[in-house]
This record gives C-alpha cells, sequence and structure tokens, in this order.
C-alpha cells in the first residue's frame, strides 16, 4: 500500500513538473487588446479592435475572434411555382453571433489553419442543426454565407503582421473589425500559437459589446413599453410634420 | 459630423446622407407628380438592406408626419369632406388591424416578406401599367394620331351594386348620395394594404374617390389625406405594439429629405408637362415592380434568413 502511495505521489509530481514547463515554443503568448469595450450609440458604423501581443520568435500565431453563442430558428427558401418563400423553419444551436479567424502573412495559412481545426468551416463540428428537409451540411453552407454576407463570419488572411518584439521575441499586430450588425454581448479574442503546424498554448482576452445611451433607450422602450413606444412615435411624427409644415408652408402630398 | 446612424430597431447602420438622400428623391417624385412617395419608399428601403417589415411599418410612421401638415392646410381650406372620412377612417382602421394581423401570422410561418413583395408587385404593376397606357392615349389624342372620341358613362354593374346598397346617405361636402358602406369597405380595404404595404393608400384612394366613390376633385385630396393621417397613425401604433417593427429614427431620416424634396418637386412641377411627366412616374413605377418580380423569381444568393424577417 506504502509503495502504492509513493508512486502515486510521483506520478502527481511528475506532472505538476511537466505542467510548469512553458508550452512547446517557449514562454506563453502574451495578448492584448483594446479597446476593451465596444459601444453601440446613435453613430455606431462598426468598431475596429486592435490586437497585440508577444509568442516565441521561432512561432506563429493565429487570432480567433468568437461572439456569445446562440441558437436561432432559421427560414429555409425553397421554390414554390415560379416563386421562392419559406419552405421550412430550421432551427441551429450552438453557433456564435460572430467569428473571425484571422492569420499570418506569409504561408497558406487557410491550409495550415484547416489542418489545426480552425476557421469558418469548422464550426460545422460544434453547430447542432434542428430536423430539416435538406442535408446539415446544405443547411450549415447556407447558414455560413448568410452569416458572411453581414460579415459576421470571416476567415481573413494575412491580417497578423509581425515585428522584432522584446529580448528576442517575436511582436505581433491585428485589427479586428466589428461590423455595425455587432450584437451586445461578450465576445472573446482567442490568440493560438503556432509552431511548426502544430497548436501550441493560447491566451483569451474578452471584449464586452454593449447597447447605450439614445439605442439602448429606444430598443428598451420599444421590447417593453410598445404602446407608449407607438404613441411617442406618431406623436413625435406629429410634431415633425407640424413643424416642416410651418416651415415650408407646405399643402404637402400623400 | 458622423455619416452614419444607427437604427436602434433595424439593428442596422444607414449612411446618413443616403437615407435623406432617399426621402429627398421619393419627396421630389411626390411633389413632381402630387402622388405620394410611400409606395415608392418601402421598396427602396428593402432595396438599400432594410428589412422589408421594418421598411414597412417605419414608412407608416414616416406618412403620419407627411401627411399631417397637408391635410391641416386643406382643411383650413375647407376641402376635406370629414362625413365621407370618417367612414373611410373606420373601414381603414378595421382593415389596417386586420392587415397587421396578417403580417403577424405571416411573420410566425415566415413568410411576411413574400406578402409585402407579392403585394408590392401587383399594386405597382397595377397602377404603373393602368399610368403607363392612359398617359400614352393622351399623348397619342393630343398629337392627332388617335381621334376616336371617348365613350359615354355607361351604367356598369359596379355602379348599379352601389345603386343597391342600403342606408343611402347624403355626403353634402362631395355633393353625392352613397350607401355608407361603400366607403366602409373600400377604407377597410385601403387600411388593410397600408398596413402590408406601409403605404398611406393615397395612390390607391385618390382612384377610388374618383373613379368609384364618384366625388369632386377638389375634395379627393384633402379628404384622402385625412383618411391617411388617421389609418396611418392606426397603422404605426398597432406594428410597434404588435411585431415591433416601427423604427422612428430611420421614419425621421426620411422626413427630413421628403419635405425638403416635395417643395422643390411642386415648384418643379409648374414647368413640366403632364402626360410626359406622367409616362416618366410609370415607367419608374413598373421599373421598381420589375425589380422586386425579379427578387421574386431569381435564385437567391442566399437560401436562408432569420426568422421573422430580420
Amino acid at each position: 500500500m506504502r509503495g502504492f502511495l509513493a508512486v502515486t505521489c510521483l506520478c502527481c509530481a511528475g506532472l505538476v513538473a511537466i505542467s510548469a514547463v512553458p508550452a512547446r515554443g517557449g514562454a506563453p503568448v502574451e495578448l492584448a487588446v483594446g479597446p476593451s469595450a465596444i459601444n453601440v450609440g446613435t453613430f455606431f458604423s462598426g468598431a475596429e479592435v486592435s490586437v497585440t501581443g508577444e509568442i516565441p520568435a521561432a512561432d506563429d500565431v493565429v487570432i480567433e475572434v468568437v461572439g456569445p453563442q446562440s441558437g436561432d430558428l432559421y427560414d429555409v427558401k425553397g421554390r414554390f411555382g415560379p416563386f421562392w418563400m419559406t419552405r421550412e423553419k430550421v432551427q441551429l444551436e450552438n453557433t456564435p453571433v460572430l467569428y473571425m479567424l484571422l492569420m499570418p502573412q506569409g504561408l497558406d495559412w487557410k491550409r495550415v489553419a484547416d489542418g489545426l481545426g480552425l476557421g469558418v468551416e469548422h464550426l460545422k463540428r460544434q453547430v447542432s442543426i434542428g430536423p430539416s428537409g435538406l442535408p446539415p451540411d446544405d443547411i450549415f453552407e447556407m447558414f455560413v454565407n448568410l452569416k458572411s454576407s453581414e460579415g459576421l463570419y470571416r476567415d481573413v488572411p494575412e491580417a497578423v503582421t509581425y515585428t522584432a518584439g522584446s529580448g528576442g521575441r517575436r511582436r505581433f499586430a491585428a485589427v479586428c473589425r466589428f461590423p455595425s450588425s455587432t450584437t451586445a454581448g461578450t465576445y472573446t479574442i482567442n490568440a493560438t500559437c503556432i509552431d511548426h503546424g502544430a497548436r501550441g498554448p493560447s491566451v483569451s482576452r474578452e471584449v464586452a459589446v454593449r447597447e447605450t445611451g439614445f439605442v439602448k433607450m429606444v430598443g428598451d422602450m420599444a421590447s417593453n413599453r410598445r404602446l407608449v413606444y407607438g404613441i411617442s412615435a406618431v406623436a413625435i411624427a406629429l410634431l415633425a410634420g407640424s413643424f416642416t409644415g410651418l416651415l415650408f408652408k407646405s399643402r404637402g402630398s400623400h | 459630423m458622423p455619416w452614419y446612424i444607427y437604427l436602434p430597431i433595424a439593428h442596422h447602420s444607414v449612411a446618413l446622407p443616403l437615407m435623406v438622400g432617399l426621402g429627398f428623391v421619393v419627396g421630389l417624385l411626390s411633389g413632381l407628380f402630387g402622388v405620394g412617395g410611400g409606395f415608392l419608399m418601402t421598396p427602396l428601403l428593402i432595396m438599400f438592406g432594410i428589412p422589408p417589415t421594418v421598411a414597412a411599418a417605419s414608412d407608416s410612421n414616416q406618412i403620419v408626419a407627411a401627411s399631417a401638415s397637408g391635410m391641416y392646410a386643406h382643411y383650413r381650406l375647407g376641402n376635406v369632406d370629414f362625413k365621407m372620412g370618417m367612414y373611410l377612417l373606420i373601414g381603414g382602421v378595421l382593415g389596417g388591424t386586420g392587415g397587421v394581423q396578417i403580417i403577424k401570422v405571416l411573420r410566425q410561418m415566415g413568410n411576411a416578406d413574400f406578402l409585402i413583395k407579392i403585394t408590392y408587385v401587383v399594386m405597382l404593376g397595377l397602377v404603373g401599367g393602368y399610368m403607363f397606357i392612359e398617359s400614352l392615349q393622351a399623348l397619342r389624342v393630343r398629337s392627332g394620331r388617335a381621334s376616336a372620341p371617348l365613350a359615354e358613362p355607361r351604367d356598369t354593374v359596379y355602379a348599379r351594386v352601389i345603386r343597391s346598397l342600403p342606408f343611402p346617405t347624403r355626403f353634402e361636402k362631395s355633393g353625392i348620395v352613397l350607401s355608407p358602406l361603400a366607403p366602409l369597405v373600400l377604407g377597410g380595404l385601403m387600411g388593410m394594404l397600408a398596413a402590408i404595404m406601409g403605404v398611406g393608400g393615397g395612390f390607391i384612394m385618390v382612384p377610388v374617390m374618383v373613379y368609384l366613390l364618384r366625388m369632386p376633385m377638389h375634395v379627393v385630396v384633402g379628404t384622402s389625406l385625412f383618411q391617411v393621417l388617421f389609418t396611418c397613425i392606426a397603422v404605426t401604433i398597432m406594428q410597434a405594439y404588435s411585431n415591433r417593427t416601427v423604427d422612428f429614427v430611420l421614419a425621421l431620416l426620411l422626413l427630413i429629405g421628403s419635405t425638403l424634396g416635395a417643395q422643390i418637386g411642386a415648384r418643379l412641377s409648374t414647368r413640366l408637362k403632364d402626360d410626359q411627366l406622367k409616362i416618366f412616374l410609370a415607367t419608374l413605377v413598373l421599373l421598381v415592380m420589375v425589380k422586386m418580380l425579379l427578387s421574386l423569381v431569381l435564385t437567391p444568393h442566399i437560401l436562408i434568413s432569420y426568422h421573422g424577417g430580420h
């Protein structure tokens, strides 16, 4: 029994020692993002977040930007006679509202990322697709097309640049563009080291996106006090119409 | 000055000059041709990426503002038949309620956008086609190539049906005797269209009053504006309450452009020939119709959309 305990203790000590050794490629990744919060206000038209950090000199880095997970119902179009209209509804779960993969300059990083299971195409493994008359792969492809058209899903080649860092390390920088259709929530930015095509250590930072000021007030009112919102919209329109009528002494048209 | 503005209900950032410019162009056409801009505004908003349900509801909100000043001016001139307007309004509110519920049910089913687009295709096709043919005939008559005299009005089935309706009532301002059921039913149809299409219904209401209710032209515009104003007030409140699709920021942007455009258009209209203007408008209407029709029949680039039109 004592022998078994001694062996177990030795094994544990060994595991602790192994985990304390820096991951392949040397020192861990350093990562900073700025700003760490994005405000969706009246004049919001998208935002840029700067991603910088340092990695071991021999390594490369890929950056993933992942939005909050969501589950939504989607309308799938089909042909009815000469027209295209909704043929069925399908539920998709575990879909990030935004996904971007920023890759470095140089190699064929799309191929490398594919090999590591990174990129938009690889979200297929985590997305759960409800019952549908179409194959799940087709639904996923349509879904990716929709998200890509909104600028929410993207694999961006040559987005990460390198310069010399401190202590012989490599400094990386990238700019991540959040489109205007970005919704409120917490977004995660992961920087993953790549050492000779193998996945190394990674570090994450969070960016909060939140509606503020007038946008938040209007959104809250339209959702929670719908009647008040409707009456207010009419009152404002009547005031605006009367004001412009006075301004132009208009007889108007309809 | 920021060039983009975020629409809190559409959840979409739009270029400020684009939306004001769109309002201006539609207002210009409205002022030039003396017809409403609503039937052009909603399709154009859809073309610029605003979800159809938000475009239609916000356009109703914009029409409230646009018709308010016009109706007040006509009221001061004594050109509003309030009695007729009230019947049209009651019908309009009932029809609008029905239209909002139809949109609500179709949003659940996922086909609200299809209904809005197909209604536009039909209405724009009918109105644009009628205007085009009528203007072409007028031009031909004027140039002497067609000299056939206009036929005398016939006693149509419609006229016989209207005469046989119960409770004939005299409408003093319009100088006609008519059953209140006629404006109630026609107002109901207009209200339903207003809810589905996001229009005031003026471009249909004016021909309805002239050709179907036989009202004199001088009271048609004022009474139409009265009905349009209150129908759109009701539709806006119902859309906000039931469907949460009214974006009043969008409505205000459009209003800024459309009021300015309408003033300039009204001044320009006095310098241009009527029939040429009509043909130009009819062509524009038909082009918008064709664009919408193509969007329904050509294979879409993206075959999936968020449920409910957003």
